[in-house]
């Protein structure tokens, strides 16, 4: 009874890292983080909104660098973690893809290592993020008009900025990465539960494990 | 008897007390009900803050030679645009432009609009094209519906005094603007009175070259087509060929003259035109088809205006208290060409022009009875004589009047704008010039319930309504940046000549992208400005010290100048259209060096 079972949890597992290798696959082109700007003269269609992707910022900069100057801000539009999560994202990529070609007793432990290196990364990002975002309002170079005390604006949630609410939020490439931690770590946690065979009791199996 | 004496004068002031109760009640109960009026006609016109009006009126700017943007119903002036004159505000036709080159070279710098007539696709309007006349000189204009720009202004050849001004249904066929002065037909500035001619000229509704002209006898005044593209109709007065008032009426009847479009081009296709002024010009008694109908109406009539249904066109009788109602159908089919009037119901005193709901209604002018009559065609041509169905009094003398959507086959029924030669008292005295009175009138019951007025600049002679949600979406805000447009960073000045500069400059708030060129005193020198703002209503202006020029350039345009920097010393340049907080520090300066320091900076 145990082969299938065995062979039932490889092929979830393999499942989980397929899907998870698609969704690392779709970051490098969804948005992992927007700020939208509203005040009275920019709302509705004409809100602000900068999007940052995988190696890349869009939306409407021009603006942002025009309004800039009277903030002045520093804006990390060429910081060295853009072109890092392309990077990060394609070596995540190679490392599922990867693991799904493992055998069983190397996979589980080489997801352990994927999982911990994308859990890490993931909350390195959003320190960085965080970072970033402290250093765009304390790090200002020419900032021209009074009333606009040293900000942090929050990686998720709102702030008021000179006239501007500003909204941040994680987009769809956020939590597609999400999602890829967390397949990765079911896939972590079923080829870990992966017991081996116990004496049988007939009508009792672990109902969480791959047995 | 005693009780008699005693009682008589207390009888009498109880009812004159009385008396004086019920009229004031009733005169309390007349302006409550004036107040419900009042208040129910605010709420009709009133757009809240942020909101949008359901119409765009355009109505011409008359002696401004412009065309004037507002909002129905709320009556607010959104803005103007110029077309025959120049307007330093928006930049337009300041010497040096192309603006200013495309209207000199069309003629004089200055024009008289009356006839806004918009695009039609199918048969309804589709928010491309404004054509507007210039009766002082015989041209007419093309206006751009995405930018509200002046595209195109041509001049109308052989003719004097482009008046009427229509397209021909269902797609724009052609543009139609009359010739209505007496006057000879190829501009040889002759003096001949026998040659005088008149007519109807037929125009490309893109490049606005006449295509062909057909002559008729008379002066044509207000013209419109017929809804399947097939007739052209001019009201014609002065079909004696007079020179004065008291010869121009002489005569009982003029006509309505009837132009057989496909009779013209199959005539033009036949070789059966003269070539004069360019253009092809037939005169419909050397035809072989029968292209010019004459129908006769009471003497010196104005408006003309084909039904909505495409059966009736209506010559409004201005001297007669009456509108001819015309049968299309039968224009070439009888033989006496008074049998194709259906009706001529009388409506009032110096009716002008005619509208309609799209209900079987029409809305007359009474320029003399300063009212507005809604009359039922169905029952005018039955001969019912309860065809009138309500008047209302307007202030005062109007002469045209619009429904919404009214020239259209769909009016939309809803609301008529009275244009009103006269203000008199309605407004608050400025001067002897007072400014024209527009009213607006809701027309969607069976009686018509005044809305508001509303002042404008002399003097709109005409409107055209088109909705918002037709329109807005078309209209651009933000351009796309042309291939001319000049890149951020690129800003520069290049020597072009011995003297002749070339200066490239960005605008964006709150900077030119050069703080300062030189130049030396004579040079011609060209500067051309990117706006390289991204956002909406963000136009930047360039003024030029002491130059005459003033730009305006809106989000992604590019504009050109060009002038020769004949005055020497330092002269600011800076941004005319509030921009930003640093809005003020927005400028730079042109430097023109005399020969003399030229001398001294070798």
């Amino acid at each position: 009874m145990n082969a299938p079972s065995q062979a039932s949890c490889a092929g979830t597992v393999k499942l989980l890292l397929i899907a998870a290798a698609a969704l690392l696959l779709a970051c490098n082109f969804l948005p992992v983080w927007s700020t939208a700007m509203e005040s009275p003269q920019y709302h509705g269609e004409d809100t602000i909104v900068v999007k940052v992707y995988p190696g890349r910022v869009e939306g409407n900069l021009r603006e942002v660098e025009t309004l800039n100057q009277y903030i002045g801000v520093k804006l990390p539009l060429d910081a060295p973690e853009l072109k890092g999560m392309t990077y990060a994202m394609a070596a995540f990529l190679v490392l599922v893809i990867g693991a799904v070609f493992l055998p069983p007793a190397i996979q589980k432990h080489a997801l352990v290592g994927i999982f911990a290196l994308m859990t890490i990364s993931g909350a390195a990002g959003l320190g960085l993020l965080q970072y970033r975002l402290y250093e765009l309002g304390h790090v200002r170079t020419r900032a021209i008009i009074g009333g606009v005390a040293n900000f942090t604006p929050p990686v998720v949630g709102s702030m008021h900025l000179a006239n501007f609410h500003v909204y941040t939020r994680l987009m769809s490439g956020g939590w597609a990465f999400a999602a890829v931690v967390l397949l990765t770590g079911i896939a972590v946690y079923l080829t870990h539960h992966d017991a081996p065979p116990m004496p049988s009791v007939p009508g009792r199996h672990h109902a969480a494990s791959c047995q | 008897m005693s009780n008699v004496r005693v009682h008589r004068p207390f009888l009498s002031a109880v009812v004159i007390a009385a008396a004086f109760a019920a009229i004031g009640s009733l005169s309390a109960c007349r302006g409550s009900h004036q107040q419900d009026a009042n208040a129910d006609a605010a709420r009709s016109v009133y757009v809240p803050v942020g909101k949008w009006d359901k119409y765009y009126a355009f109505l011409s700017g008359g002696q401004a030679g412009t065309v004037l943007v507002y909002g129905i119903p709320s009556g607010r002036l959104i803005r103007s645009i110029p077309v025959f004159e120049p307007r330093a505000q928006y930049g337009y036709a300041i010497p040096g432009t192309k603006t200013y080159e495309m209207l000199k070279a069309s003629g004089p710098l200055w024009g008289d609009s009356h006839h806004p007539a918009l695009s039609e696709t199918n048969g309804d309007y589709d928010g491309r094209w404004l054509y507007i006349n210039d009766k002082a000189n015989t041209r007419v204009a093309r206006i751009d519906l995405k930018r509200f720009e002046t595209a195109a202004i041509a001049t109308i050849p052989n003719f004097q005094a482009a008046h009427g001004t229509s397209v021909v249904p269902p797609d724009t066929k052609y543009v139609i603007v009359n010739g209505e002065f007496l006057a000879e037909p190829d501009k040889s500035h002759g003096v001949d009175v026998a040659a005088y001619k008149a007519g109807m000229a037929f125009l490309d509704p893109i490049t606005l070259q006449t295509r062909f002209e057909v002559l008729v006898p008379g002066n044509c005044d207000i013209n419109d087509a017929s809804k399947d593209g097939r007739w052209a109709f001019s009201t014609d007065y002065d079909t004696e060929k007079g020179l004065s008032v008291e010869d121009m009426i002489r005569n009982d009847e003029d006509a309505i003259a009837a132009i057989d479009i496909p009779a013209a081009e199959e005539a033009i296709s036949k070789g059966e035109f003269t070539s004069m002024g360019g253009t092809k010009v037939i005169d419909p008694t050397r035809t072989t088809k029968k292209v010019l109908y004459m129908i006769p109406v009471p003497k010196n009539p104005h408006g003309c205006d084909v039904s909505p249904d495409g059966k009736y066109v209506a010559a409004s009788g201005k001297l007669s208290p009456t509108v001819t109602l015309i049968d299309i159908s039968k224009i070439d089919k009888v033989k006496n060409l008074r049998d194709a009037i259906a009706a001529q119901p009388e409506v009032g005193m110096g009716p002008l022009h005619t509208t309609w709901d799209g209900r079987g209604n029409a809305y007359t002018s009474l320029f003399i009875d300063s009212q507005i009559v809604k009359w039922n065609v169905a029952r005018a041509v039955a001969g019912d004589p309860n065809y009138v169905i309500d008047r209302m009094d307007v202030h005062y003398n109007p002469g045209h009047t619009y429904a919404a959507l009214g020239r259209t086959r769909h009016p939309s029924g809803d609301y008529l704008l009275a244009l009103n030669k006269l203000s008199k008292d309605m407004f608050i005295p400025v001067g002897p010039s007072m400014p024209e009175s527009q009213e607006l009138i809701d027309i969607s019951g069976d009686k018509m319930r005044m809305l508001l007025d509303f002042p404008a600049e002399p003097e709109p002679h005409d409107a055209a309504f088109i909705r918002v949600s037709d329109l807005a979406p078309k209209v651009a805000q933000v351009e796309q940046p042309g291939p001319d447009a000049i890149a951020e960073g690129k800003s520069r000045i290049e020597q072009v000549g011995p003297h002749e500069y070339h200066v490239y400059m960005t605008v964006i708030r709150s900077k030119f992208g050069l703080d300062a060129f030189t130049v030396h005193q004579g040079d011609k020198v060209t500067i051309t400005l990117s706006n390289i703002e991204t956002v909406k209503d963000m136009t930047h202006g360039f003024a030029l010290e002491d130059y005459g020029i003033n730009l305006a350039i809106d989000p992604g345009q590019t504009r050109e100048v060009t002038f020769i920097a004949d005055k020497p010393g330092t002269h600011w340049y800076y941004c005319t259209w509030f921009c930003s907080a640093l809005h003020l520090e927005m400028r730079g300066r042109m430097l023109v060096e005399t020969a003399g320091q030229q001398e001294a900076h070798r």
